[in-house]
């Protein structure tokens, strides 16, 4: 293998909306407090499937927030990701009219787009003829919507793009922001993911291929990362946008990095459109390449943030594979009991939340997480329960998305 | 077939302003009610700058607004726009006229 200067790209913001809570404050405070679940609901558009909840930020109003003419051009999808990115870049020190744009670069994963304006506008051309369709279709449902909003908010007039591999973009967007980072093509990257599909389209077909829970009589327990009792995900909505600096960028305006991302890789399972390898030996690529990027040892990691999705097969598989290359050591939480599993997003959210474990010193727990699968390895250690604190140096994000798309990222405090 | 459309959507447009020469007045009033409302509410105009002789681009409408606008209009008050040419240059004033045309109170 060709000989590569590690690359540490400092994380100087972070921006969050999520079912949990608007903010990264809301929504760290609910992930870290593991209570019972409260972003998750049933929804009229979804009456009568068998999974008819979904995580939502209810009670906020995109629109509101953004002025009319800045949100009629945004799917909401669009509009969480502009409020994460005005979080994260505030947080960051960072002055929109201030900075050189040029050099500024957004990289946003979403795996849907625009689907609920979509599918809305299907109903219109189905129900009243083409004569009566919105002529913004395009711009308001194409998976970059959440890249381009944010450029034309803040004014950032570098690269921009979206990423979607599914499950795993946001993991693979931050993943992407690195490598822009390491070849100089910009000095800041806001970076993420943002997903909002609330389509009674994509969740009947979701129910027809099993994948989502159907536990209705009780939503706030469907999802359930690695227990027993398990039976499929839960969709969310949610935007986790972190800004990416070049490190000797941040030390010139005196900046403190929150956390560091040492290391990035990916790989492709190469077999089934919707089930995980079966030997896990995707993620595991995904993982190991990851650590060989940021030259540091599986034994050195203290903390996973898991895909832990709360299907029987992504649990099973994953905790193995995490067994294999990290052993016994990492602190193992998956949070997407608190925020839902947010598709697109999941892993701008989750890397977030990462950040805020180090920063924190506290690994969240897993929430509904009451009996372990007894087939997962005994050496998985799961944070359940309550919070652990705990000495974390070094922590990794893992993604598994449909389509086999597989991507790990390792951070570091510093 | 959309030449056979337009024809018949101008004659029975025709036929609604043969019908009510005397509401004319009326007819406007309820056409800048709406207009200004969709541009305020749906657009994020300021109310101040709404003005007759405001040139529809100035207060932030680019071609894709004007057919969102269109649609929105026609939805509103139940008419048919579809020959009325709408560009950026177009003013409030004129806009409000050619609706005010179409309104049948």
């Amino acid at each position: 293998m060709p000989g590569r200067q590690p690359f540490a790209a400092a994380v100087t913001g972070l921006g969050l909306v999520t079912a949990a809570g608007t903010g990264v404050k809301a929504t760290w405070h609910a992930v870290a407090g593991g209570g019972r679940p409260e972003g998750v609901r049933r929804h009229p558009e979804l009456a009568e499937l068998p999974c008819d909840f979904m995580y939502t930020a209810a009670g906020l109003d995109p629109a509101a927030e953004l002025g009319a003419a800045a949100a009629r051009l945004m799917d909401r999808f669009s509009q969480l990701a502009v409020l994460a990115a005005r979080e994260a870049v505030a947080d960051a020190g960072l002055d929109p009219a201030a900075w050189d744009g040029s050099r500024v670069a957004v990289v946003i994963g979403s795996a849907h787009g625009g689907l609920p304006f979509y599918d809305e506008q299907h109903a219109v051309l189905a129900e009243r003829g083409p004569r009566r369709v919105s002529p913004k279709l395009a711009p308001l449902t194409v998976v970059n919507g959440a890249a381009s909003s944010v450029c034309g908010d803040l004014g950032a007039l570098g690269p921009s793009l979206a990423v979607s591999t599914a499950c795993s973009s946001g993991t693979v967007a931050l993943g992407t922001a690195h490598q822009l980072l390491r070849s100089g093509a910009c000095d800041l990257v806001v970076a993420g993911g943002a997903e909002s599909v609330l389509s009674r389209l994509l969740i009947a077909s979701a129910c027809r291929l099993k994948a989502v829970s159907t536990r209705r009589e009780d939503p706030a327990t469907a999802c359930r990362p690695f227990d027993a009792g398990r039976d499929g995900f839960v969709v969310g909505e949610g935007a986790g946008l972190l800004v990416l600096e070049r490190p000797e960028h941040a030390r010139a305006r005196g900046a403190t990095p929150r956390a560091v991302i040492r290391g990035y890789g990916a790989s492709s399972d190469a077999a089934s459109m919707v089930a995980p390898d079966p030997e896990g030996a995707g993620i595991e690529r995904a993982l190991r390449a990851a650590l060989a990027d940021a030259q540091v040892a599986g034994a050195e990691v203290d903390h996973v943030n898991a895909h832990g999705t709360s299907t029987v097969l992504n649990d099973l598989i994953e905790g193995r594979a995490l067994v294999r290359v990290l052993g016994e050591g990492p602190l193992v939480t998956s949070t997407k009991a608190v925020t839902g599993h947010t598709l697109g997003a999941a892993g701008g959210i989750e890397t977030a939340l990462t950040v805020l474990a180090l920063e924190e010193q506290t690994v969240p727990p897993t929430v509904n997480l009451t009996t372990p699968d007894p087939q997962l390895p005994a050496g998985l250690d799961l944070v359940r329960g309550a919070a652990r604190r705990a000495r974390l140096r070094c922590a990794v994000k893992t993604s598994l998305g449909f389509g086999g798309h597989n991507a790990a990222l390792v951070l570091t405090r510093d | 077939m959309g030449g056979l459309v337009r024809f018949h959507v101008a004659a029975r447009s025709l036929n609604r302003r043969m019908q009510h020469p005397l509401r004319t007045r009326e007819s406007l009033l309820i056409a800048t009610d709406v207009v200004n409302q969709l541009l305020v509410q749906r657009f994020g105009v300021a109310a101040s700058r709404v003005e007759d002789g405001a040139p529809l681009g100035s207060l932030g409408l680019d071609s894709l607004a004007l057919e969102e606008l269109r649609l929105l209009i026609e939805d509103r008050l139940d008419i048919d726009l579809d020959a009325v040419e709408l560009t950026p240059r177009d003013t409030v004033g004129r806009l409000v006229t050619v609706v005010g045309r179409e309104v049948v109170t």
